[in-house]
């Protein structure tokens, strides 16, 4: 962020504004003091004590999500490459989320593992668990580097202050509340902080779209300046976003590498999400929270991609921009579209709640990371392999201790993600890397009681070198990727190489024994242990997994076609 | 949530720690703020920049309906605390915390 930019972007907030973001902070930390009452033991602290109703962890998976990142991350694609950006959530999510709720978490929440990585211990040994363990651990804490990174250029923009001032001070309230809280904290300032995206986008996109004369005005203002308007404008087959010129690959590019191979990775093997699952009160509730997120996760993609198109037609400077073929390199950029219609469109009082909806998604986006590292360092470095077997509390402790420690390690990598242009970009790249192979792992370990601990071990490693490798080609030009291309073919040449390792490996090493994987291979665990309570408050129709997931793929079906 | 014919056991209300009551009081606040800002401030290049519309009273007024269905909602289901050991707030399901990790394998 340069200094004209800065300049360009300062908000007229006024005492209203900052009042508003004040209340915000007076819950934000009287939920964290309160919900410290409810933590007297690691799992309380780690999990919230496995207590919430659906709704609640439902609404946490996608705000966990729903950070800051994703919010300048989608809108900036949206002002590049308009509707196709869709495809992130109606692609790239919603199936991942119904498989997630539908088949893999009776696995997750029924073994009664604390953590992700506990799966793979229990499946494959300790290699794989440690292989995963830290990489997920390095992953979070850069990306909690990557939220703080964000939510300084937005402080920075709305009050001048340095950058390096409003990563600590964001650090410190984020540090304040997961200490105290612990889990339940960090999840009930996500639910608060999706209501408060909602209130700020809806008014965004309605306002920008009664500005620029309803859809047909905006259709009409893109195809003004756009040569390629037509790509702009319709779901499929999103050659822009790929960077695949033909039609077809395109098409494949969106459905194997996003919607399959990344998404599938993401959403059903992170852990920053599962844990919101794995905090549900039962297991009903638990495979409802992926589902129920699914039906805001598919709508909340019209309020995030339409205004990122909208700037990019309201705003002068992000259309010179976006004229220029996004080369120029003063002022404004494609991260810049919300802010820039925050600052056109809102009046005092609402540009308050703008900015608090920023801040809190930023935040909540940082405590979901550092929430899910402190889980996986305690639980699956330290007591796994450090310090074992001393008493509850002293791993609550450690809990605590090293929540600080991932905000201090955040703070230091907030300035790994000023490096790049797109956010995204950089977030696609991390996921890729760790998580693509991780989903291949899973399924083959779920599915195949024949895969062995070192293929589990093996193919997360040669997964993870594959997608390395993609990324170290393009970026050196010896493949000829653009967009969000080279993140796709990284992730599925990081499914298809762990898949075919592992079951290389399989063939040539010995299977654990059954009666070990019973409750963690498909074939071997008893259906009854893998269904949920479906009576007292668990009961109706409106309840069964089975139906909210054939909803979501549904409402995702309908949205496409009108899209197309 | 917790069904209020679930459990015949008397229940204890758990009024203090209820996620919905502080979303009603964080969107009542916000909502009479925008509300009376919309109705009594709005200036004329406010209007020009949205367009003619007044954006903090629609909203205020959205925010204000928000708060209403949180605040009943809540009050029409409100949270049961599990019968058996004291536990503390925030739970609100019949099953209690399990302290038990997974099974050493």
């Amino acid at each position: 962020m340069n200094a004209l930019a800065e300049a360009n972007l300062r908000l007229d907030a006024g005492p209203v504004d900052y009042a508003l973001l004040a209340v915000y902070f007076a819950l934000v930390l009287g939920i964290g003091s309160l919900a410290r009452r409810s933590v007297s033991s690691s799992l309380d602290f780690f999990l919230a004590g496995r207590s919430l109703p659906a709704w609640v962890t439902g609404l946490a998976f996608i705000s966990a999500n729903l950070g800051a990142v994703e919010i300048f991350g989608m809108t900036a694609n949206g002002a590049q490459f308009g509707i196709p950006t869709v495809h992130y959530y109606w692609i790239g999510a919603i199936p991942a989320m119904v498989f997630l709720g539908l088949v893999m978490m009776p696995f997750y929440y029924g073994s009664k593992v604390r953590s992700v990585p506990e799966f793979l211990r229990l499946r494959f040994g300790r290699f794989a668990h440690l292989v995963n363990a830290l990489s997920f651990a390095l992953a979070q804490v850069l990306i909690a580097g990557v939220n703080l990174y964000a939510l300084s250029t937005v402080v920075n923009a709305l009050l001048g202050w340095p950058l390096w001032s409003s990563v600590l001070v964001a650090a410190l309230i984020v540090l304040a509340y997961t200490t105290l809280g612990g889990l339940s904290a960090a999840v009930y300032n996500e639910v608060m902080q999706f209501f408060l995206i909602v209130a700020m986008l809806v008014p965004i996109t309605l306002v920008g779209l009664h500005k620029v004369g309803g859809w047909s005005g905006l259709s009409d203002r893109i195809r003004a300046v756009n040569p390629d308007a037509a790509e702009q404008l319709n779901a499929w087959p999103a050659s822009n976003l790929t960077g695949i010129s033909n039609a077809t690959l395109s098409v494949l590019g969106i459905v194997f590498g996003l919607g399959f191979v990344l998404s599938f990775g993401y959403w059903t093997t992170n852990f920053a999400e599962v844990q919101r699952a794995l905090a549900a009160r039962n297991m009903s509730a638990a495979r409802r929270t992926p589902l129920i997120g699914a039906y805001p996760k598919a709508l909340i993609a019209l309020v995030i991609v339409i205004p990122g198109m909208l700037a990019a037609v309201l705003s002068p400077e992000l259309a010179a921009y976006k004229a220029s073929g996004g080369t120029s390199t003063e002022g404004v950029t494609y991260n810049n579209a919300i802010e820039l219609l925050i600052r056109d469109l809102l009046p005092n009082g609402m540009l308050g709640v703008a900015i608090t909806g920023l801040l809190a998604a930023f935040m909540a986006g940082m405590a979901a990371n550092v929430s899910s590292f402190n889980t996986v360092f305690t639980y699956d470095l330290w007591q796994a392999y450090v310090v074992k077997g001393r008493p509850d509390d002293y791993y609550l402790r450690v809990g605590r201790a090293v929540t600080v420690l991932g905000c201090v390690i955040a703070v230091g990598t907030a300035f790994i993600a000023s490096g790049y242009n797109n956010i995204m970009d950089y977030l696609q790249t991390l996921f890729s890397f760790f998580n693509a192979p991780l989903f291949a792992t899973f399924i083959l370990g779920m599915f195949w009681k024949r895969t062995t601990p070192l293929a589990g071990g093996v193919g997360l490693i040669v997964g993870t070198a594959a997608a390395v490798t993609v990324d170290q080609l393009v970026r050196h030009h010896v493949l000829h990727l653009a967009g969000q291309g080279p993140s796709f073919v990284a992730a599925s040449a990081a499914f298809v190489l762990d898949i075919l390792v592992s079951v290389a490996v399989s063939l040539a090493t010995r299977p654990k024994p059954d009666s070990e994987l019973v409750g963690l291979v498909w074939s071997l665990t008893p259906r009854d242990r893998l269904r949920a309570d479906d009576t007292a408050e668990d009961s109706g129709w409106y309840r069964s997994p089975a139906i909210l997931g054939v909803g979501a793929l549904l409402l995702a079906t309908v949205l496409n076609v009108i899209f197309w | 949530m917790t069904d209020p014919e679930a459990g015949a056991e008397p229940a204890a209300k758990a009024g203090l720690f209820d996620l919905r009551r502080i979303l009603a009081l964080l969107f009542a606040v916000y909502g009479t703020v925008l509300t009376v800002m919309g109705a009594t401030v709005t200036s004329q290049s406010d209007l020009d920049r949205a367009g003619g519309v007044n954006v903090n009273l629609w909203v205020g007024v959205g925010m204000l309906l928000g708060a209403a269905a949180f605040a009943g909602w809540a009050a029409l289901r409100p949270i049961r605390l599990p019968p058996g050991p004291a536990h503390p707030e925030g739970a609100d399901g019949p099953d209690g915390p399990d302290p038990a990790g997974p099974d050493p394998r």
